[in-house]
């Protein structure tokens, strides 16, 4: 009698300390994805000022620079932190404007006199240490997300995951556009 | 057991540079050379601020040398019939009837007193030659970088560190060298420190070398916030202790390389600051950086704006060249040289001085 007693108080606190592991998990995630989340900010609070010295002299860009802007809209539109396909819509919507900076501070390059002006050449450095930091929120993320994915797939932690209202989350990955390879030719 | 080795070894090295004072070649002045020769990459350019700096210095300082040697050889001389006669009264005293029980321990006691008291005797001119090294010369030299001083004591203790901990716990602290200045628009602090800490057993207390290396501040090209320590691996066991009872609000930070992971272990307050300082580039350049240090003993911390670095080292570093040997201050500036080298090599190698976010 007291081995059974045993059993199910050891069976007991191995469920309890593998629930416990998902909800840690699961809390981490929704820690990173805070953490993408600020830095996302603060990238869409510099778009306005990189866009203002752009206009100026960037005439022959018109739709590179609208779709920044599109793109900035749909990015700072709100989403459910708990459902994996809104998470998923907008880690893509960042990953698409990312891109689109990233082509605009490619083609700065092409503008002799805007890539030497001093606001774009602060708003860049700016601009790079806050892709820095994107880039490290989304390695933290991506981690998280392993481990939440690894407990909730693995048996028995699937079993225990409807009852932690634990869903398996999707990774940030970078655009496709970014990991396409630039061609230096267009501006040169 | 290996450290009762290396203390045999540095004992006899010792033995051996005293027996030298009885060299009869020993006051010979020989032949100076003039010029330095830049055989190494790092040497380019220092023959001239050889001849600006130190060459003119170099008469005067063989004289000294010579006057310390003498003095040494003389005090050596007046010396030897006491070393000898040591040996003799621990013999033949009876120090159990002055001493009675504590005999032994006042006979190791007044032996190594005596002994420790002639070597002060023998070794004190020759040491206070080779400080003056230290103070006028080095500083000579390092004036080749720029903005660099030189102070033999340091300014700094150990315990300024005990932030990052990574100061292992310690009762006594032997540092000196103390460099300060800037290489390619980053800050270095460093200097050269023992550690120790106290052991006891029921008869005796005895000091063990806790930590022997250098210590580095070096300022940073990114700004963050929060503390990033880097520890050396201490097995799956040991790792979890230190997340649960050594860095209180420090998490530990799972990075991707698993070659770095093997080596290291990374906690930190802020994930997302530890991820962008230790880049995936940074921790290939951290785990080089430790290959040129010999091993993977290398730790470091983020705080403030900067980058502590304690790494482990047998060899004492910026000491000046052997006494025995003719002044010209051309080994002391090669073998700063190159020290200073390897420490600049750690800027280079994880390219500090670069805003490049890599």
């Amino acid at each position: 009698m007291e081995i059974f007693f045993g059993i199910i108080i050891l069976v007991l606190g191995l469920l309890y300390f593998l629930y416990a592991r998902i909800i840690r998990n699961k809390n981490n995630v929704l820690e990173a994805l805070a953490g993408i989340d600020v830095q996302l900010k603060n990238r869409s609070n510099l778009i306005p000022n990189i866009l203002t010295i752009a206009k100026k002299f960037m005439a022959h860009e018109k739709s590179l620079l609208e779709n920044v802007t599109k793109l900035r809209t749909k990015e700072s539109e709100g989403y459910d932190q708990t459902d994996p396909t809104s998470i998923k819509e907008h880690i893509s919507a960042a990953s698409a404007l990312g891109s689109e900076l990233g082509k605009m501070m490619i083609s700065v390059e092409a503008y002799p006199d805007l890539k030497s002006n001093e606001t774009m050449v602060k708003a860049q450095l700016t601009y790079n240490e806050v892709e820095a930091k994107i880039a490290a929120a989304r390695r933290f993320y991506n981690s998280a997300v392993a481990q939440l994915n690894n407990s909730i797939e693995i048996f028995p932690g699937h079993l225990l995951a409807k009852y932690t209202n634990a869903k398996v989350m999707p990774f940030y990955e970078t655009d496709e556009a970014a990991k396409e390879p630039v061609s230096a030719d267009k501006y040169l | 057991m290996f450290s009762i080795f290396r203390e045999i070894i540095n004992a006899l090295i010792f033995i051996t540079r005293i027996f030298r004072l009885l060299s009869p070649n020993l006051l010979k002045s020989r032949g100076m050379r003039k010029s330095f020769p830049e055989n190494e990459p790092w040497e380019a350019g220092f023959a001239g601020h050889y001849d600006q700096y130190l060459s003119d210095k170099v008469t005067s300082f063989e004289k000294d040398r010579l006057l310390a040697l003498k003095k040494s050889r003389r005090n050596f001389l007046i010396s030897l019939p006491i070393i000898v006669l040591i040996p003799f009264g621990v013999v033949n005293i009876d120090w159990y009837s002055l001493f009675g029980e504590y005999s032994f321990q006042v006979l190791i006691f007044m032996t190594l007193l005596a002994y420790g008291v002639i070597i002060w005797f023998i070794t004190s001119s020759m040491d206070l030659y080779q400080d003056t090294i230290k103070t006028e010369i080095f500083p000579n030299i390092l004036n080749f970088f720029g903005t660099f001083n030189y102070h033999p004591e340091t300014q700094k203790s150990a315990g300024a560190y005990e932030y990052s901990g990574l100061i292992p716990n310690f009762n006594r602290e032997t540092s000196e060298d103390h460099i300060k200045g800037n290489y390619k628009g980053v800050e270095i602090d460093l200097f050269e420190t023992e550690l120790e800490q106290k052991r006891r057993t029921k008869k005796s207390t005895y000091y063990v070398t806790v930590f022997k290396g250098i210590l580095i501040t070096l300022s940073m090209n990114k700004k963050f916030e929060g503390k990033t320590v880097v520890r050396k691996d201490a097995g799956s066991i040991g790792n979890w202790f230190r997340s649960t009872f050594s860095f209180g609000s420090l998490k530990k930070v799972k990075l991707e390389d698993p070659k770095f992971e093997k080596k290291f272990e990374v906690f930190s307050d802020d994930q997302v600051t530890a991820r962008y300082l230790l880049t995936v580039t940074f921790m290939e350049r951290l785990d080089e950086l430790a290959e040129v240090f010999g091993g993977k003993n290398i730790q470091c911390c983020f705080f403030g704006n900067e980058l502590f670095i304690m790494i482990p080292l047998k060899k004492d570093m910026f000491e000046p060249g052997s006494i025995f040997e003719p002044e010209d201050f051309i080994d002391d500036s090669k073998s700063l040289l190159k020290e200073l080298n390897l420490i600049f090599s750690i800027v280079d190698t994880l390219k500090l001085n670069i805003q490049l976010n890599l």
